[in-house]
């Protein structure tokens, strides 16, 4: 288990995944509390892969619930297979079975369809589970509603079965893209931590960890071109996961430096909308590698902390 | 294992409900069970260590990103200069020095140094009071921007507006009837459906019917007044419109000054400026005079009653700066 916050900071490392302390703390709290963890923050900053990461962490499966305009307590929580159901019944009678006797079983455990807030309550082999409720501000306001009444007691119950009470309190993480405001109810169910853009110093460790075998000169120089990047005004800003999609690239052509036609041919790693491209001009993106080339970065130390 | 803990000192309670209000004068929305939480969470960290502090504050007390700046301000002030509101002449000082002397022997070391730095600035604060009120940091962006004219606005708060604008046309474009209807997608299954059309083949379900919510989408009309008055706010209501219709595909929009145009087919651009150079050369009488009766009783006439239906919303936005017949 998790004995302190520098354990977690280590073991994420580990894998990858570089925090800070403060969301280091957070999350330990959330798993001692007991309480969700929510994050928010812009696309591609790394929320979904905390939840991931931290599941290897936990060394457990991760049962992940995909949100939707529309996804309502069917696909998110159980769902009877009505046509097994139906052949079953018609089986019975072909086998020529008691009146009495038919249908008697079809509200059992083989007819559930078990959707993923089920699976996180039902799961009994091994540790207890991580749920990830990913992006759920693309889900309806009632969807909101019916997760708080799951989150708070984390007992449903099925009509036909009985009210069934999770053995353990799964680790719940829920993501949210800030499309739209949640309710304030479920917010307060969870510890808040909002995720911003990395420090320069950070996305270059990011980038060292996640991407082996990059030279410190080129990472250094992706890096505060993004940094560059993230002050321009562009329809939709690339977070870190670019960053890592185009150091991966710029490794994989053998580049040593950024040059302005490199770097408007691999544009497309890092702005993924062509008017965002068409924005950034030819003379911007001469003046912007101009600037990342004359950059001299310090050496690289452990995570500075914010002063406080 | 955990280590059962103390409740915490009484000093330590009364200042985190302190903080809490000062969180709540600054305009930052605290989370109302978050000092329990922030409680709670003793048991785990080392509240001596500053960062740590922070951390389960910040974790437990706010929910929102744009309270952020707020809280870091207002937990800067509190915690660390040391300085906080005197809320009546006398009392609180007094409480200060009193209680750490009558602090529980087995509170905790970090607790017993907070309470230390506590009474040391409640002796100084001996002299006389120091009134300390934070102003109100955050405010609301959209509370702002609602009520600045658009005339007025800077480019930074036009794309904000823009934004809002965004927003706020998603939430008037659908509302998800309760109704359910007849659907191809597999969300529900249509039992009655299902029994009804499987009877040739004894009730065995061969085929599937399946039901789905209804998407009723709200049907708008927008009547433009852009005439010389609206001049500045033309530009950015048909940025509104376009946006409108992005989400909104049945809408209806007339400009008018003198007279009225329809210009549902000229706004089919994806680009907001080509729209906006075909409306300009579509419509005649843009930025002349404003005849809103005579306009409005045209629509009536000629387009009304293929356009309005029953639950059709028609919205009129204009100045009211009116030259013609107030009668009609």
């Amino acid at each position: 288990m998790l004995d302190s916050i520098e354990e977690i900071e280590r073991r994420f490392a580990d894998h990858a995944y570089i925090t800070d302390r403060t969301l280091a703390t957070t999350v330990f709290l959330a798993a001692s509390l007991k309480k969700p963890v929510f994050l928010e923050g812009e696309p591609g900053v790394g929320k979904t892969s905390l939840a991931k990461v931290m599941a290897r962490v936990l060394e457990t499966d991760l049962i992940r619930l995909q949100c939707y305009e529309g996804l309502d307590s069917h696909s998110a929580l159980y769902e009877w297979n009505y046509l097994r159901q139906m052949l079953e019944i018609r089986v019975q009678e072909a086998r020529g079975l008691d009146k009495e006797k038919i249908g008697r079983n079809i509200f059992s455990d083989e007819f559930l369809l078990k959707r993923p807030l089920l699976q996180a309550i039902q799961h009994h082999s091994g540790p207890s589970p991580e749920l990830l409720i990913d992006e759920i501000d693309r889900s309806y306001e009632e969807f909101e509603a019916f997760l708080l009444e799951i989150l708070s007691d984390f007992q449903i119950t099925i009509p036909e079965i009985g009210t069934l009470r999770a053995t353990h309190i799964p680790f719940v993480v829920l993501t949210s893209n800030r499309t739209r405001e949640l309710h304030d109810a479920l917010k307060r169910r969870c510890l808040y931590h909002w995720i911003d853009y990395p420090t320069l110093e950070k996305e270059r460790m990011i980038v060292s960890a996640n991407v082996p075998g990059i030279q410190d000169r080129l990472a250094s120089q992706v890096c505060r071109f993004m940094e560059l990047m993230r002050e321009k005004e562009f329809y939709k800003r690339p977070g870190v996961a670019e960053t890592l999609d185009w150091a991966q690239a710029l490794l994989a052509l053998g580049i040593e430096e950024l040059e302005p036609e490199i770097v408007s041919r691999t544009l497309g790693c890092i702005l993924k909308y062509k008017s965002d491209q068409e924005k950034l001009g030819a003379e911007e993106l001469q003046k912007t590698i101009a600037i990342t080339r004359n950059f001299k970065p310090g050496p690289l130390v452990g995570d500075r902390q914010a002063a406080l | 294992m955990l280590r059962p803990s103390p409740p915490p000192s009484r000093p330590l309670l009364s200042h985190l409900i302190r903080f809490s209000r000062a969180l709540r004068d600054a305009g930052v929305k605290v989370n109302p069970a978050g000092t329990v939480e922030l409680c709670r969470s003793f048991n785990f960290i080392d509240i001596g260590d500053r960062l740590c502090f922070y951390a389960a504050a910040r974790a437990t007390m706010i929910s929102r990103c744009e309270d952020l700046p707020g809280f870091d301000r207002v937990f800067h002030e509190f915690w660390i200069s040391g300085v906080e509101a005197a809320p009546a002449a006398g009392r609180p000082d007094t409480e200060q020095r009193d209680e750490p002397r009558n602090a529980p022997a087995d509170t905790e070391s970090a607790t017993r140094s907070e309470e230390k730095r506590y009474a040391d600035a409640g002796d100084d604060d001996a002299g006389g009071e120091r009134v300390h009120a934070p102003e109100p940091v955050s405010y609301s962006d959209h509370a702002l921007l609602v009520q600045k004219d658009i005339g007025r606005m800077s480019a930074s708060e036009l794309e904000q507006a823009r934004e809002v604008v965004h927003e706020l046309v998603k939430v008037l474009a659908n509302y998800r009837s309760r109704r359910l209807t007849a659907g191809r997608r597999r969300d529900l299954i249509d039992f009655r459906r299902v029994f009804r059309r499987n009877t040739p083949y004894g009730g065995l379900p061969l085929r599937l019917c399946f039901r789905k919510h209804r998407e009723k989408k709200t049907r708008l009309v927008l009547l433009c007044d852009v005439s010389g008055s609206m001049e500045r706010y033309s530009r950015f209501l048909i940025q509104f419109i376009c946006a409108l219709r992005q989400v909104l595909p049945q809408v209806d929009i007339g400009v008018f000054s003198t007279r009225l145009t329809m210009v549902t087919d000229l706004l089919d651009e994806p680009n907001v400026d080509a729209s906006l150079q075909r409306v300009l050369a579509g419509v005649g009488d843009w930025g002349s005079g404003t005849d809103i009766g005579g306009s409005l009783g045209e629509f009536n006439r000629q387009f009304a009653r293929h356009i309005v239906r029953n639950r059709t919303l028609v919205v009129i936005l204009s100045d009211g700066w009116d030259r013609g017949d107030a009668d009609v």
